[in-house]
């Protein structure tokens, strides 16, 4: 008996073929294949037969089925060509065991190439081999004519874009499209609008390049102008100006190879099928790897709906400095001074623009007495910690330092000790004291590990540290972009001001933020951490009890996983406590949570610092839902203010958040106020829009058991956080 | 007759000195024979003129640039750090305030201390309270205001828990721990000493109580120590102790207090280098106590813990150098053994660390003649009374002014009410302003608090006729 699961794996292969990850557009257009019962059948005997073949050869599942999903498409296609009978089946059913093989095969390898995707290239090279396989039997009878124009349905213009996602599926009629792009519109309107403008852009390069071009030609290349356009705009890109564009052009050129490759394919009676896509697609994303320069067109660190890259890059641009910079934690305790940073007039020049030259200075002096010996000199000698965890892949500890003033152009760098981090980038520190380095290569150290001593070896006028990142292990290989995590950075000595992240400029000063344990013990989540609030406020009727817990997911994500079914998830990381894609149905407990606290430093010296969660956060009403996604369908951040101060009396942590959002001429906005005890965390959320107002108190807080792990519960009153039992054990408590 | 001839020599006092060996010897003796005229661009005369002689004065640029520097020094060295300025070493309200500034909690040592300074503003729990003296009614006060207390012995920590325990309350200690570190003699008598056992017996002591928490460990090796290896070999031992506390009981120890100690460029009496060759720097000492801690507190980096705090204790490190005294020369003499001998206004009951160190003694102006082994004398009449035994110096007219410095240490706390009133202190601003921070004593704030009763009233009965 098929059970739940594989049912949602079949239904999942069906929406994937549109980059949609639904079920219930997947059985939309299971059925709707059904509307030429010879293909619809073809694609499910072939998905089944791939699902087989995974399941008896045990080969790897994948989320995003794309093994099945390229058996169904030989399924279909096949169905599409020929009469379903005993011997097509039987070539489905072998073409399909071949094409889950091919999958599995290329998938990985590509992917650890450079992160390059399948699509549905195994699909294309199978499908036109069996195709080919006609011309040797004549137990196959043809089925769709290719080269047949399709009956009117809606309208010239309609037919021609309904036919040609319908032939994404082998089916080209215009209710099979309209229905896949019903699907589309409700899973994602901006996949839905690249899809149509793609459409437009593909069809003037085809009419332009090819004379007279007839509505099967169209019908059944068009769909790769669709999906090229999808994949360049959304899936594999963040949307935006720049991936727009980008995607036009992909649309051109998948017009460009449609047009030709027809003209060979067409001699076997074959349409190109998904051909031009997988090729336009495969080769302008690994081209664009190869970029010497970041230009404004981000490539989406994982595929995923253009909603959620975009999402995901206006967070990292906001809380990460970036998707292309790496977040470091200062090499060094204590205030030091910028030396040089990036584009530096001294040395720091392309290729090595990013780098930053740290020195220590007092009263605007690098030494102390005359500075005519090393030892005059601040920061020489001091302590080097670890700005990240990585790998020492190389260390160089014999060079001595120089006299001050005086340079060693032979070894350029000096000392130095090179970390391998767990993307492939380097880390260099140089400039390092002689004999000063305290690990080795092949040695895994973390942040705050001390490594070595400040110095002044290599090309260095006087003790320095020098930090950059770079792209591979060669010393000296082209330096990336990098921002320095929880920082106290100053341009003179009145305006220190806590960063989340921050990239100082030469003259600056740059002190790490030390981490408060008590905090950071307070807001750790562990998995099995529940929380229960007791919440009072608008549209609840009485004082209702909800729970939180975290969870982690298969990926290693933690997540805070409400009653409700809603999630949040967490990172903690350099110094800060982050929550972000909020998924799930309404639930007023977890808006709060993730604007209340959605980004807390875990340092006092953290007073006031921004952030931009998503405006769907807010409490908004239905109307104003609909009129946020019409204005900005790919969403928007808040404009959040956050404030932090001791309360002596209460002996807690007041942080209070500010969000507004300016929408054409309406302006959103809400209060949020988060009290965090040191003894028992975040005990207290309230929050306020407009004249409504939510208020949660924290009952309880737990530890759920685990096999070999007792779980524990501890009362929080809440209101006072004198009375609490702080950590203490009441009872066992089951798990949920 | 033209202008060049009328030109003058300027007078010299005439002198006869005795030919005498060893003045040129190889460890250099004349040390600073130039002269000083001004602190912060103030000069002394105008304010020797405005607020009298002697005269303490004290200088806030470098009181701040001082504590900068070994805050600095150790912060860029070691992540958590602390400091605690030391009342004792002067503990008048304005030096203190500025170092408060500067973001140094108080150390005190006792009732007085702690009542200072919590009047000058020093929140409870930014106060380190040590010593073996606290009485009862001083630690209700600073148990009530979360001071950190380190205990001595146990019949302090019997009276803490007593005191805890009426108030229902769990009070955070320290205890304070004594032992050998090779290198300084060992200050036996404070605190529990960790070779014999004493030491963890307490903390077993501590642990055993509902209302006594151990959250820190205190030592101070000594004073003046010159040797920063002593330190090193202080926080080995005192991390050694934290992980057998830790390891044995459920205590978390939150900060490591290493005192104070660290030399001041002031030159020991029987030390024979200069101190410029023998006084470590602070980044010296610095290395030597953050290497080891860092070192010693690894762990704690792997346990995702923060590493404890380091507090440090210094006073004579941070306000030695910051205060000069400056004197005016009373009378001029010649001892029977040849030697001349100067009488000046400032004596040991002012400058009471003149009896271990040998100050740097500069005039306030260039003086011509000679220099000539000269002994300093105080006002005091008593033989005692010796400011400078041997320092090489020209010859001094009566209203000339020595300025003694590196005098910021000790003396202002522990000069005497002896026989003289005690002068004005003053301090010279980073914009160069002068306020008085302690006015001179008069014969109104000497007798404040006798008491005479009513039949001593007068000395002579009023009938006695004049005589």
């Amino acid at each position: 008996m098929m059970n739940y699961k594989q049912l949602t794996n079949i239904l999942n292969t069906y929406s994937a073929v549109m980059f949609i990850k639904h079920p219930a557009a997947g059985l939309m257009i299971l059925i709707t294949t059904l509307w030429y019962p010879n293909i619809g059948l073809s694609g499910l005997l072939s998905t089944l037969a791939g699902l087989a073949t995974l399941w008896a050869f045990q080969l790897p599942k994948n989320e995003n089925s794309i093994y099945t999903l390229n058996s169904l498409l030989v399924g279909l296609s096949l169905g599409a060509f020929f009469e379903l009978n005993a011997y097509l089946a039987l070539l489905i059913i072998l073409s399909a065991i071949m094409v889950i093989f091919l999958s599995v095969t290329l998938a990985d390898g590509l992917w650890r190439m450079d992160r390059i995707p399948l699509l549905s290239l195994p699909f294309v090279i199978i499908a036109i081999l069996a195709s080919l396989i006609a011309h040797n039997t004549g137990k196959l009878t043809n089925y769709l004519s290719i080269s047949s124009n399709p009956e009117p349905w809606f309208g010239t213009w309609a037919d021609t874009f309904f036919n040609s996602l319908g032939a994404t599926f082998f089916t080209p009629h215009p209710l099979v499209g309209g229905i896949i792009f019903l699907c589309m519109l409700a899973y994602s309107r901006y996949l839905a609008f690249l899809a149509c403008c793609g459409f437009i852009v593909g069809l003037c390069v085809f009419n332009v390049l090819v004379d007279n071009p007839q509505p099967y030609m169209i019908a059944w290349s068009g769909f790769n102008f669709v999906l090229t356009a999808i994949a360049l705009g959304g899936i594999y890109t963040v949307p935006g100006v720049a991936s727009f564009f980008f995607a036009m052009l992909g649309a051109g050129l998948a017009a460009l190879l449609s047009a030709s490759i027809q003209n060979i394919l067409l001699v076997y009676g074959l349409p190109v099928m998904a051909l031009p896509f997988v090729l336009v697609t495969l080769t302008l994303l690994i081209a664009m790897k190869k970029r010497t320069k970041w230009s404004s067109l981000i490539l989406a660190s994982e595929p995923g709906p253009p909603e959620l890259n975009y999402e995901r890059s206006r967070l990292a641009n906001f809380r990460q400095g970036g998707f292309d910079s790496v977040p470091l934690l200062a090499p060094f305790y204590g205030k030091w001074n910028i030396y040089q940073g990036f584009n530096g007039h001294h040395t720091h020049q392309p290729p090595w623009q990013h780098a930053l030259d740290f020195f220590i200075q007092e009263d605007e002096k690098s030494f102390t007495l005359d500075g005519n010996k090393l030892e005059d000199y601040y920061c020489y000698g001091v302590p080097v910690q670890s700005p990240v965890y990585g790998l020492v892949v190389r260390t160089v500890d014999n060079i001595a330092d120089n006299p001050p003033g005086e340079i060693d152009t032979k070894n350029n760098w000096g000392n130095f000790i090179l970390i391998r981090l767990e993307t492939g980038l380097h880390v260099l520190l140089a400039h390092l004291s002689q004999n000063s380095i305290k690990v080795k290569e092949g040695d895994w150290i973390k942040p705050g590990t001390t490594i070595a001593n400040c110095g002044s070896s290599g090309r260095s006028p006087q003790p320095h540290l020098h930090l950059q990142v770079q792209q591979d292990a060669t010393l000296g290989s082209p330096t990336v972009a990098f921002h320095l995590c929880s920082v106290i950075t100053s341009k003179s000595t009145t305006d220190a001001e806590y960063k989340v992240v921050s990239r100082p400029e030469e003259h600056d000063t740059v002190e790490p933020a030390e981490i408060n344990e008590r905090m950071s013990t307070r807001l750790h989540f562990p998995v099995g951490r529940t929380l229960h609030y007791a919440i009072e406020g608008t549209d609840i009727s009485d004082k209702t009890r909800c729970k939180l817990r975290v969870e982690v997911t298969l990926a290693g994500q933690f997540r805070i996983v409400s009653d409700s079914g809603a999630s949040v998830a967490l990172t903690e990381a350099n110094g800060v406590l982050a929550f972000y894609d909020r998924t799930g149905p309404a639930d007023i407990l977890m808006d709060m949570w993730a604007l209340g606290l959605g980004l807390t430093p875990l340092t006092e010296r953290a007073t006031h610092w921004n952030d931009s969660p998503p405006a769907t956060l807010l409490p908004l009403t239905y109307i104003q839902r609909v009129y946020l996604s019409l204005l900005h369908p790919l969403g928007s951040g808040l404009n959040s203010r956050y404030q932090r101060q001791w309360n002596k009396e209460s002996k807690t942590w007041v942080q209070h958040g500010k969000h507004e959002l300016k929408v054409a001429a309406t302006r959103l906005s809400a209060s949020t106020t988060a009290i965090l005890d040191p003894e028992v965390g975040c005990t207290q959320l309230t929050l306020s829009s407009a004249n409504k107002k939510w208020h949660a108190h924290l009952i309880e807080t737990g530890l759920a058991e685990d096999e070999g792990i007792p779980g524990w519960r501890s009362l929080s009153s809440g209101n006072s956080p004198s009375e609490l039992q702080n950590d203490e054990m009441l009872q066992h408590q089951e798990p949920s | 007759m033209s202008e060049k001839n009328t030109t003058k020599k300027a007078w010299v006092k005439p002198e006869i000195t005795p030919l005498r060996n060893g003045l040129a010897n190889k460890f250099g003796s004349v040390r600073n024979v130039n002269w000083c005229d001004s602190i912060d661009d103030v000069p002394f005369d105008k304010l020797i003129r405005s607020y009298g002689s002697p005269l303490f004065v004290a200088s806030e640029q470098k009181l701040r640039s001082n504590i900068k520097r070994i805050k600095n020094a150790f912060s860029s060295r070691y992540p958590r750090i602390q400091m605690a300025w030391s009342y004792k070493t002067n503990y008048l309200g304005a030096i203190c305030n500025v170092l408060h500034q500067e973001d140094a909690w108080a150390e005190v040592v006792s009732r007085f201390e702690y009542e200072k300074a919590r009047k000058l503003g020093v929140p409870g729990q930014c106060i380190f309270f040590n010593g073996p003296n606290k009485s009862r009614e001083i630690l209700e006060r600073a148990i009530d205001e979360n001071a950190r207390i380190h205990i001595d012995h146990l019949d302090e920590l019997y009276l803490i828990e007593d005191i805890a325990a009426s108030r229902n309350k769990e009070v955070n200690i320290g205890i304070r721990l004594n032992f050998d570190t090779g290198y300084t003699e060992p200050w036996s008598r404070f605190g529990f000493n960790i070779e014999s056992g004493q030491a963890m017996d307490a903390v077993w002591r501590i642990s055993s109580s509902t209302h006594l928490k151990l959250v820190g460990l205190h030592s101070h090796i000594g004073t003046f120590v010159l040797e920063p290896r002593a330190y090193s070999s202080q926080v080995s031992i005192m991390c050694a102790f934290l992980r057998e506390v830790e390891g044995k009981t459920s205590f978390k120890i939150d900060y490591i207090d290493i005192g104070g100690g660290f030399a001041s460029f002031n030159a020991l009496q029987g030390i024979y280098l200069p101190p410029e060759q023998v006084v470590p720097s602070i980044e010296q000492y610095a290395e030597a106590i953050c290497e080891t801690l860092l070192e010693e507190t690894h762990d704690h980096l792997s346990q995702g813990r923060n590493r404890p705090l380091l507090v440090l204790e210094s006073g004579r490190a941070i306000v030695d150098d910051a205060e000069v005294l400056v004197t005016t020369v009373v009378a001029n003499k010649r001892l029977p053994d040849g030697r001349r001998a100067v009488v000046l206004d400032a004596g040991v009951n002012l400058l009471f660390t003149a009896y271990w160190y040998n100050h740097v003694v500069r005039p306030t102006k260039p003086l011509d003649g000679k220099p000539e082994e000269t002994v300093l004398y105080g006002p005091l009449c008593m033989n005692i009374d010796v400011m400078r035994n041997s320092v090489i110096l020209p010859p001094l007219s009566v209203g000339d002014q020595l300025v003694f410095s590196s005098v910021g240490a000790y003396n202002n706390t522990q000069w005497q009410q002896f026989i003289e009133y005690r002068p004005n202190v003053v301090m010279v601003h980073n914009n160069g302003g002068v306020s008085v921070i302690r006015t001179a004593e008069n014969l109104e704030t000497m007798t404040a608090h006798e008491k005479l009763p009513e039949h001593l009233s007068r000395p002579f009965p009023d009938d006695q006729p004049e005589k």
